[in-house]
């Protein structure tokens, strides 16, 4: 058991210090929890493109018209190939939220659509965001989405034009 | 003789000059994309048969399609789907060629689209016609029959054509507007449409589709949180019918489509008008106008669960919805010409290759119903359905 001295009083330097560290510790959880929660689900989601497609066609209205599949071609005739995530992935959720307006669900009845009535073909699916940005890397005329970059690091996707 | 005869010779010719392009713009791989489909529905009917089957619970109920879709151009693409299907007696397992078809598009801009396709071509009407072949598309098991008339054996007419259509798109603001217009070769009526009209008892012969025309417009509010859409169909069947010489029946169709998106729930609403004409045949009353409507609810419960539940309503006559007229015109019951049908459902979508189907439907009236024996059936009856599919 341990004995009470004068040097673990009330006012003892020895449990400030424990108090201090108690409260900073506190403090970096409160800190890191909602950056953690904010990880998944709802951060923030941006097109992504082949250096051969321009920036100024990646307007919010070309972007969904090629994501629906309504167009086929760039503005310059090269053929538009369109990767995506599977329907239930958080970040393909966001981008068709944030960027096309529109739901998961709504965007897959779209593609089904076309695709069997022989109008058009689906996107092609990638299985995780690493694979997308290696896709669009190597194919000319793609476009897809990767999560935006945290502030301050090289930017590789390019912000929605609207 | 096989529906492989009966291409025209535009689809033929073009499925030469697709053999005929040079290999680099056939490369296979990126450019080509197969895809197929096949679904089992096991079927029991309480009181009245929906489609003359012959086992209950029955089997007689499948589906199966293979389809291919190239870009042969940046501009252009080539498809084609094979299909399968049998349904009691209104299908007949014979395998066609549901579409085969040419699709350019030399504008190509977000804010307007304009394209032509040409061959067999899908006819876009209301919001489930051309994908009523495909469990995964369709609003249940059967198709809502206010408006697409599955059980009159008329999909042949309706599903698809050989001809053009010219389509194109417009955007404004967050708001699509998209719309077709298409025009079908004069046809002889298949095997299996003849069969279903009942061409036989009637002696008929040189049974013709003419003067088909479809036309819809779309506009997608919000993304698609709202679709709105108008269709019309226009057909007519000439067939020569002795001693009477030639009959003609002309079919009307307007539709009216409604659909409000949520992410958890979505509601649809049709209402479909049908006028036909009939001239040459005695004792007919000229003009038949009859509508129908359905509302229908679907909930996602679960990423893998989908509930709905759906009203729909046919009325032989429109000027005669609850049936008396005829009833005194020609002593048959009067629930003969309407059908309220409840249904209620369940999807399982664990994965997107694949999925099970159940419906229930609680029917008032026998107006699409389709009995073997004669009489006017029981006006209370029920339809049992599960299905079970995959796509690749």
């Amino acid at each position: 058991m341990p004995t009470v001295s004068p040097q673990t009083g009330p006012q003892s330097p020895h449990r400030k210090r424990r108090a201090t560290m108690r409260l900073a510790l506190t403090l970096l959880a409160v800190l890191l929890a909602p950056a953690q929660l904010r990880a998944e689900g709802d951060a923030p989601v941006a097109v992504y493109s082949h250096p051969s497609v321009d920036n100024d066609w990646l307007t919010r209205d070309f972007l969904r018209a090629a994501f629906t599949m309504r167009v086929r071609v760039w503005p310059d005739g090269q053929p538009i190939i369109v990767y995506v995530l599977d329907d239930s992935a958080a970040a393909h959720e966001v981008f068709c939220r944030e960027v096309l307006g529109t739901f998961p669900y709504v965007l897959r009845r779209t593609w089904d659509r076309m695709t069997f009535t022989g109008t058009g073909v689906s996107p092609r699916r990638v299985s995780s965001l690493e694979e997308m940005r290696q896709r669009i890397n190597a194919t000319p005329g793609a476009v897809g989405y990767l999560r935006s970059p945290p502030s301050g690091e090289a930017t590789s996707p390019r912000g929605v034009r609207s | 003789m096989t529906e492989m005869n009966l291409l025209p010779r535009a689809l033929r010719v073009g499925i030469l000059a697709l053999l005929l392009l040079p290999p680099p713009l056939l490369a296979l791989g990126e450019r080509f994309q197969l895809n197929g489909f096949a679904s089992q529905t096991l079927l029991h009917s309480e009181g009245n048969q929906a489609f003359g089957e012959d086992d209950d619970p029955s089997t007689n109920f499948y589906e199966a399609g293979l389809f291919a879709t190239a870009k042969l151009a940046p501009r252009l693409l080539g498809s084609a789907q094979v299909f399968v299907a049998d349904a009691g007696d209104r299908d007949d397992g014979k395998p066609r060629l549901d579409y085969a078809l040419l699709d350019y598009q030399p504008l190509s801009r977000s804010d307007l689209t304009f394209g032509l396709r040409a061959g067999r071509v899908k006819n876009p009407f209301g919001l489930h016609n051309d994908t009523r072949d495909v469990i995964f598309l369709r609003p249940g098991i059967l198709m809502p029959q206010a408006v697409y008339l599955d059980r009159t054996g008329v999909r042949d007419v309706l599903f698809s054509s050989d001809g053009a259509q010219l389509y194109g798109s417009t955007s404004f603001g967050d708001h699509v507007a998209s719309w077709t217009f298409g025009y079908g070769l004069d046809r002889e009526a298949s095997d299996r449409f003849k069969r279903n009209l009942g061409a036989d008892e009637l002696g008929a012969s040189g049974v013709e589709i003419v003067d088909f025309r479809v036309a819809r417009i779309m506009a997608d509010w919000a993304g698609g949180i709202l679709r709105s859409g108008i269709s019309f169909l226009g057909a007519g069947i000439d067939a020569d019918i002795p001693p009477l010489g030639t009959v003609e029946l002309d079919a009307d169709i307007w539709v009216l489509s409604l659909q409000w998106n949520q992410p958890r729930y979505s509601l649809t609403f049709e209402y479909s008008l049908l006028d036909t004409t009939t001239r040459g045949l005695p004792g007919s009353s000229g003009i038949d106008r009859s509508d129908g409507a359905y509302l229908q609810a679907d909930w996602f419960v679960a990423p893998d669960w989908t509930l709905f539940l759906r009203h729909d309503l046919y009325y032989g006559d429109r000027n005669d919805r609850d049936g008396r007229r005829h009833a005194a015109a020609t002593g048959e019951p009067r629930y003969t010409e309407f059908s309220r049908d409840t249904t209620f459902g369940a999807s399982w979508r664990p994965a997107p290759a694949w999925g099970v189907w159940a419906e229930a439907h609680i029917i008032d009236g026998t107006a699409a119903a389709n009995n073997d024996e004669p009489g006017p059936g029981k006006r209370h009856w029920q339809l049992f359905l599960l299905s079970a599919a995959f796509q690749f």
